[in-house]
Order: C-alpha cells, then sequence, then structure tokens
C-alpha cells in the first residue's frame, strides 16, 4: 500500500487550501502589489499636478493684468520722457555726455531763464547752471540732478505762488523747496532752491576705458550761466531710444 | 427492491481523493485566472493613470512657466512705478508750500501784517505785526482754529522791561505789536523719497533771507496781503 493509498480527501483539502492561500498570496506580491502601487502613485501625482494646471485661468488673468500694469506704467513713463526730459541716452557714454552738454548750453538755461516772466513774476536772480561732469562716464545712468541753487523772484503774493505752482508746467522735472516770502507788498521777494531732474533713457553702455581720454577735453568746460549763448554745441547727437529698456 | 452496499469505504476513497484534487486543482486554476485578469486590468489601470499623470504634468508645467513669466512681467513694473513715485511725489511737493500759503491767508486776520513767512519741514515760521492787543489775539485764536497746523505758539520779540526811573507810557505798545509765531504743520513738507539723498540738499535751504523789510512794516499795508 502506498503513499496515495494513505491520503484521504481531508488531507487533500488542506493541501488545496494551503495551496490556495499561497496561489493568492504569491501572486498578489507578483502581480498586483507594485500596478497598484503604481495607480496610486499615478493617481496622487495626477492630482498634485491638477491642483497646478487648474490655475491656469487665474494664472492668465494674473498674466494679464501684469501685462497691462507694465503697458500702463511704460506709456506714463514715455508720456513723461516725451514731455520733460531731453533725450539723453547713456548706452552711448560720449553721446549722453554731449548730448546732455547740448542740453545744459542749448536748452535748459534759456528755458529757465524765462519761465518766471512767462509765469507773471519777475526773476530777480540769476540761474546758474552747473558745468557738466568733466568725463563722459560722470553722466548718472540712473537720475541726472542738476542742483540750481536759490532762486529770487519778484511779484505780488498771487503771482509768486502762481509762479511756484506753475513750475509743475515747465518743460523739465523740477524739484521747488518751500518758498519763504519776505518784503513789503506789493513787492515782496520770494526765494526758493530749484532743482531740475532728468532721466536718462536706455540701459548705461559700457564706461568709456580709462576716462583719461575725456578729461583734456572736458578741462575746457567751464560753468553754463543762464544766458549765456549757446554757441557750438559739443559733438554728434545722442543715441536716442524712447524704449525703456 | 433493496439494494445494499457492502464494499468496504477504502474501495471509495481513492475516488473521492482524486474529486477532491480536482476540485482544488479548479479553484487553483479558477484563481489563478482571476488573479491573472486583475492583474491585467491593474495594469492597464496603472498606465492610463500614468498617461493621464503625464498629460497632467505637461499641463501644470505650462502653468509653472506662465506663473514664472507672470513674476518676471511683474518684476518688470516696480522699477518704472517708482521712478513715476518719484514724479508724482516731486509735482505734489512742489505745490504744498503755495497751498500751506492759501490756507495761512485764509486763517489771517485781516488787521495782522506779516514780514517774514518761511517754512521748513514741520515748522511754519511767521513774522508779524498787528496794531492793539486784541488784534494779536484775535489772530492766535484763528490761528489756532486752523487745520493745517497741530500747534501755535506766539513771541513778542520787541518788548523791553521798563527801566526803573522812567516814566510810565501811556500806551504799553505805542508803536504796534511784533510777533514771531511759530506753527506746528500737522502734515510737514518733505522732499518724495529718493531726492533728498541727492547732493546733501533737504529741507528749505538757503538761510540769511528772514528779516530783510522786516523793520519797515511800520503803517505801511498788510505785506502779505489776504489772497481771497
Amino acid at each position: 500500500m502506498g503513499f496515495s493509498s494513505k491520503l484521504k480527501s481531508i488531507h487533500v483539502a488542506i493541501i488545496g487550501v494551503v495551496l490556495c492561500v499561497a496561489v493568492v498570496v504569491g501572486m498578489r506580491s507578483l502581480f498586483i502589489i507594485k500596478p497598484q502601487e503604481d495607480k496610486l502613485t499615478y493617481q496622487a501625482a495626477y492630482n498634485a499636478s491638477k491642483v497646478i494646471a487648474d490655475k491656469r485661468g487665474a494664472t492668465e488673468a494674473a498674466m494679464a493684468i501684469a501685462k497691462e500694469r507694465y503697458r500702463t506704467n511704460v506709456d506714463a513713463y514715455e508720456r513723461f520722457l516725451k514731455a520733460k526730459c531731453p533725450p539723453i541716452s547713456v548706452e552711448n557714454r560720449f553721446g549722453g555726455w554731449f548730448a546732455y552738454i547740448q542740453e545744459l548750453k542749448q536748452t535748459l538755461g534759456p528755458k529757465l531763464e524765462a519761465w518766471p516772466t512767462k509765469t507773471g513774476v519777475k526773476l530777480l536772480s540769476t540761474m546758474p547752471l552747473p558745468a557738466p561732469p568733466p568725463d563722459p562716464n560722470g553722466v548718472n545712468p540712473t537720475l541726472i540732478v542738476i542742483p540750481i541753487g536759490t532762486v529770487n523772484v519778484g511779484g505780488t503774493l498771487p503771482q509768486i505762488l502762481n509762479h511756484i505752482k506753475q513750475w509743475n508746467k515747465f518743460d523739465r522735472l523740477v524739484r521747488v523747496d518751500p518758498v519763504s516770502i519776505r518784503g513789503t507788498s506789493p513787492n515782496l521777494i520770494g526765494s526758493y532752491n530749484l532743482t531740475v531732474y532728468i532721466f536718462p533713457r536706455g540701459q548705461a553702455g559700457a564706461p568709456i576705458g580709462g576716462g583719461a581720454a575725456s578729461g583734456g577735453r572736458a578741462a575746457g568746460v567751464a560753468a553754463v550761466r543762464v544766458g549765456a549763448a549757446g554757441g557750438a554745441a559739443a559733438g554728434p547727437g545722442a543715441d536716442i531710444s524712447l524704449k525703456e529698456k | 427492491m433493496l439494494r445494499i452496499n457492502l464494499l468496504p469505504p477504502y474501495i471509495y476513497a481513492k475516488r473521492q481523493v482524486i474529486k477532491t484534487t480536482l476540485v482544488f486543482v479548479a479553484i487553483i486554476i479558477a484563481i489563478i485566472l482571476f488573479m491573472a485578469t486583475w492583474a491585467q486590468r491593474l495594469n492597464k489601470e496603472a498606465e492610463d493613470w500614468q498617461k493621464q499623470a503625464e498629460d497632467m504634468k505637461r499641463q501644470a508645467d505650462a502653468v509653472l512657466k506662465l506663473q514664472s513669466d507672470v513674476t518676471s512681467e511683474e518684476a518688470k513694473s516696480p522699477p518704472i512705478e517708482t521712478k513715476l513715485k518719484f514724479i508724482n511725489d516731486l509735482q505734489a511737493y512742489n505745490v504744498q508750500v503755495p497751498s500751506l500759503y492759501d490756507g495761512l491767508a485764509k486763517c489771517t486776520y485781516n488787521r495782522v501784517r506779516y514780514t517774514v513767512v518761511q517754512v521748513s519741514g514741520s515748522q511754519m515760521q511767521l513774522q508779524a505785526h498787528t496794531e492793539t492787543l486784541g488784534d494779536c489775539a484775535r489772530y492766535l485764536l484763528n490761528m489756532q482754529r486752523a487745520s493745517m497746523f497741530s500747534s501755535v505758539t506766539m513771541a513778542f520779540p520787541g518788548l523791553t522791561a521798563w527801566q526803573p526811573g522812567t516814566p510810565g507810557s501811556a500806551q504799553v505798545f505805542p508803536n504796534g505789536i511784533n510777533l514771531a509765531v511759530n506753527c506746528t504743520l500737522k502734515q510737514p513738507i518733505s522732499a518724495p523719497a529718493g531726492a533728498s539723498g541727492v547732493g546733501g540738499r533737504g529741507g528749505s535751504g538757503a538761510g540769511g533771507r528772514g528779516g530783510a523789510g522786516a523793520g519797515g512794516g511800520g503803517a505801511q499795508g498788510p505785506v502779505l496781503e489776504k489772497i481771497k
């Protein structure tokens, strides 16, 4: 009588159940768990990406707002540049320097001198303009500040106050420090400090090497006074760029 | 008819074992088929999710790039806005003092004459002349009511002490009253940021302007006439 003859149904059942469990466990380990984990991983990745992708509309709206804001600012700034700033570009240092000298000698001085009379007061002082920088690299690429000094004007109080207010309509951006008033009406004297600001255009170009090359040329540039003849303006015109880089 | 099975049970045991074995073999095959099908379905689902996740990731990457573009686009505005703010602040600063003087004229009692008016930061210094102490009091009351000042102080620089041995004067202020008025502004006048550091020029600047014409007040008309 062999082994098989001793095998009973109950034994076969037990072995069968064990085999079933082993097959289930083995197949699950080999073929089920990994795809399940992959599926969960991809679902999580999908959900995470979806959270970001769902912001597309809001992001596009933000982009439109940012572009509009930038365009509005650029428009306003370019309007200001056209109205109040001479075309001094610092992309070309020499060009910007020459344009600045031209501005001081030919344009700004006469305009400043004429403005008090145009606005109804009498200019009682001179408006000396500072000498241009002796070096082309000396032009401030961010903001050119031209201190004019103390200005004295004569007139009645309304005339003087109106004159002060009118500075905002001047062709250049100016800063008028608090005016002090003295004298006897109607012959009052208003005194204030005046500063002119010019925003150069473009990105600052590479500095001119050494700086010594321009030194000799600049040595002859004296302080420019209002009313001084414009004279032969310096050099070639500036490289003009209206677009803010 | 009665049938009686007289065979011993072990005769059927082998057949029973075979049946049981076949049943379990069938069960195992079924399990294998089921598990294989399940695995195949899971693999397919995983592949689908992978494709969807990759597709969604591309969309998310596009949105992230867009967000980055938005950030760089937004970063372009502040430098220009700083310039525009400086320009606007400067133009507002330029008209602050004329507006202040307009306000001063409105709250100035009409029997007061100014000889010097100047503004520096949060202070407005005035030199004025009145004929009587009553005018002076009315003027002070008006000034203290003015909304643009947080405080108004007044001094009488011309007053001198009585000297022993001199006769008493009929009038305390025979030549009128000279006043030095110091007003603190509620809104100080300050140059816009960005300009104050330029060349060290801040505040109201030039000195030496006070006093001119102050002594000449006398009985002339108001030095700083009422504007309106």
